[in-house]
């Protein structure tokens, strides 16, 4: 008699939910078989203690914040529902003759008068450029120095007129944190925060979001995001700490903070944290870099992507970065095609993170000083084999 | 058969709650959170194995309720539909990217070098059970709440609604959207795998 059949059936037989052959079957195999029927009593052991396992009952507000929470949903559904409501036009036939020989008149002017024509290439020009350095806010690294010393929660709550263990409305509450945590395992050259909110949500907690860079020598750029979670409820709180060295929070970071930093600190460069470049050799490219064109290496999975494809969607993220393809060398092959571009510097956090969502295999980030307005970049493409 | 006119009467003492709230009475639709709340409750905690998650899946059910409650066909059971909904509120919850987040959070209790601010250190603690669970909190309670935490989250759903919540393999089957054959699968799986983990322990 096959044991594991049995012991498949036990389940069944406990509920007693077997029909009459199989039940035969297992009460005859448990008579002969000591180590069934010992299974059998282990399973109605566990069951009963699975059974009387202690029993978890809701919080005594449980129905005001179903309440609340019904109310609050419906609101929101007000809200809502005011901005999907279908305006009723009324507009009568002169009306709409009018408007339309308007449109006309416009469109026939635009037309005759060619500089109304819109600009539909992107180009790049100085103005663009300091534009967008205008937006883009620095962080004071003398000021970074000074933050090291430890968040503090509590007065976080203070700060913003909180008191633990009582309710509070959604609302997003942002402060400047103006003392950060000290970490001794990454020797940051500077940090500092970029941004800290409290969120009192639904769940009746605080999310204290700390958002901190670092900078240093060997291992590039960190960023780090702490969460303290304060259940109000329970006065308890907590803390991760999560550091985002490949992700996209940390090139825009990079974007953020950077060009004013390497400005201060021009011994450094900059670069994001890849296994492929912490080797030797690739710290020796890493100095040298500044004279030489930097390279992207994109490994690209030929069943994904072609390597045509490939350039023809780097051509468009160029593009849409006003930069410029400056030539296309293909390999006969048909494994390695190297584009070479230049972009504004500016927007190189960017368009990296552009060129990591394209699906492609790898990209190895070379370091680049972002010095210049302008940054030349020989990205190759090769296909993985 | 008294266990069955029973079923029979609190069946009819849900419909009746539930057509009174259809017509307006709000104060029937609180008789069922208060009737219900417990068991939801209890539901969701046993899937999720978190207090505040719990309580924020159990609430957002009822939300739930309240809204399609108008929508409610008299045909089966108001507590198999409102197991439905809690059961598909923590399937949600069990994928999203907060609770995995959440369950992947470290513990930062590293002390810090400036002693002089030693005080100023977040207080860390497990939120995972309030103060008043955590006292019920003991060994046993621990190594069978592991076994159940061990088991695949369909594994659990099957095995919290027959051995705990007590539901017939079709009222689980309606629940959880599997067949009945599947049911009984999983259902013998998830017990083999308990009485294996908890063999000596209990």
């Amino acid at each position: 008699m096959d044991c594991a059949r049995v012991k498949n059936l036990l389940s069944g037989y406990i509920d007693q939910a077997l029909d009459k052959k199989s039940k035969e079957l297992v009460e005859s195999h448990l008579l002969t078989c000591k180590a069934c029927s010992e299974y059998l009593e282990e399973i109605k052991k566990a069951l009963s203690e699975v059974k009387n396992f202690r029993r978890v009952l809701a919080p005594e507000n449980f129905l005001e914040k179903v309440h609340q929470r019904i109310k609050e949903k419906s609101e929101f559904d007000k809200i809502v529902s005011k901005f999907f409501v279908t305006p009723k036009l009324k507009i009568s036939i002169e009306a709409a003759g009018v408007l339309a020989s308007v449109i006309l008149v416009v469109a026939v002017f635009r037309f005759m008068h060619p500089e109304g024509k819109p600009t539909y290439y992107p180009q790049i020009n100085e103005e663009m450029i300091s534009m967008e350095s205008k937006q883009t806010v620095y962080p004071n690294p003398k000021k970074l120095l000074e933050l090291n010393k430890p968040i503090v929660a509590s007065n976080y709550l203070n700060k913003a007129g909180l008191l633990p263990g009582k309710n509070y409305d959604s609302k997003i509450l942002t402060v400047t944190p103006d003392k950060i945590q000290k970490s001794d395992n990454i020797k940051p050259i500077n940090r500092g925060p970029v941004e800290t909110g409290f969120y009192l949500g639904e769940k009746q907690s605080i999310d204290v979001v700390r958002d901190s860079w670092a900078l240093d020598n060997t291992r590039g750029i960190k960023q780090s995001v702490q969460v303290a979670t304060l259940g109000l409820s329970s006065g308890t709180a907590r803390e991760i700490e999560s550091d985002f060295i490949h992700s996209h929070a940390a090139t825009e970071s990079l974007s953020k903070g950077l060009p004013l930093l390497n400005q201060n600190n021009p011994g450094l460069s900059i670069r994001q944290d890849d296994k492929s470049l912490a080797s030797a050799s690739s710290q020796k490219s890493f100095e040298s870099s500044a004279s030489q064109k930097p390279e992207v290496l994109l490994s690209i999975n030929s069943s994904k992507v072609s390597l045509s494809d490939c350039v023809e969607q780097i051509r468009l993220i160029v593009e849409s970065h006003a930069g410029l393809i400056q030539s296309i060398e293909i390999d006969g092959s048909g494994v390695k095609n190297v584009v070479s571009i230049k972009i504004p510097s500016i927007t190189y956090p960017r368009f990296i993170k552009e060129l990591n969502q394209l699906g492609i295999v790898q990209v190895s980030i070379p370091l680049v000083k972002l010095e210049e307005k302008y940054l030349s970049l020989r990205i190759e493409i090769a296909v993985r084999q | 058969m008294s266990e069955e006119t029973d079923k029979f009467n609190l069946r009819q003492e849900d419909y009746s709650l539930i057509h009174n709230f259809v017509k307006g009475d709000i104060a029937s639709f609180d008789k069922l959170v208060i009737k219900y709340k417990d068991k939801i409750f209890n539901l969701c905690f046993k899937f999720l194995a978190d207090y505040e998650e719990a309580n924020d899946c159990a609430q957002e059910t009822f939300v739930s309720v309240y809204r399609s409650l108008k929508s409610f066909r008299f045909e089966a059971a108001f507590s198999t539909w409102i197991y439905k909904i809690a059961v598909n509120i923590c399937r949600n919850k069990l994928v999203s990217a907060d609770y995995r987040r959440k369950k992947k959070m470290i513990r930062l209790d590293a002390p810090l070098d400036d002693t002089g601010e030693s005080d100023c250190v977040l207080e860390i603690g497990d939120s995972r059970l309030t103060p008043e669970v955590e006292l019920e909190k003991n060994e046993k309670n621990q190594v069978i709440q592991e076994a159940i935490e061990s088991l695949s989250s369909d594994q659990r759903e099957v095995v919290v609604l027959r051995d705990i919540e007590m539901l017939s393999y079709e009222d689980i089957s309606r629940v959880t959207g599997l067949n009945l054959g599947t049911v009984k699968s999983k259902l013998s799986r998830a017990r083999m795998s308990l009485a294996d983990k908890l063999r000596g322990r209990v």
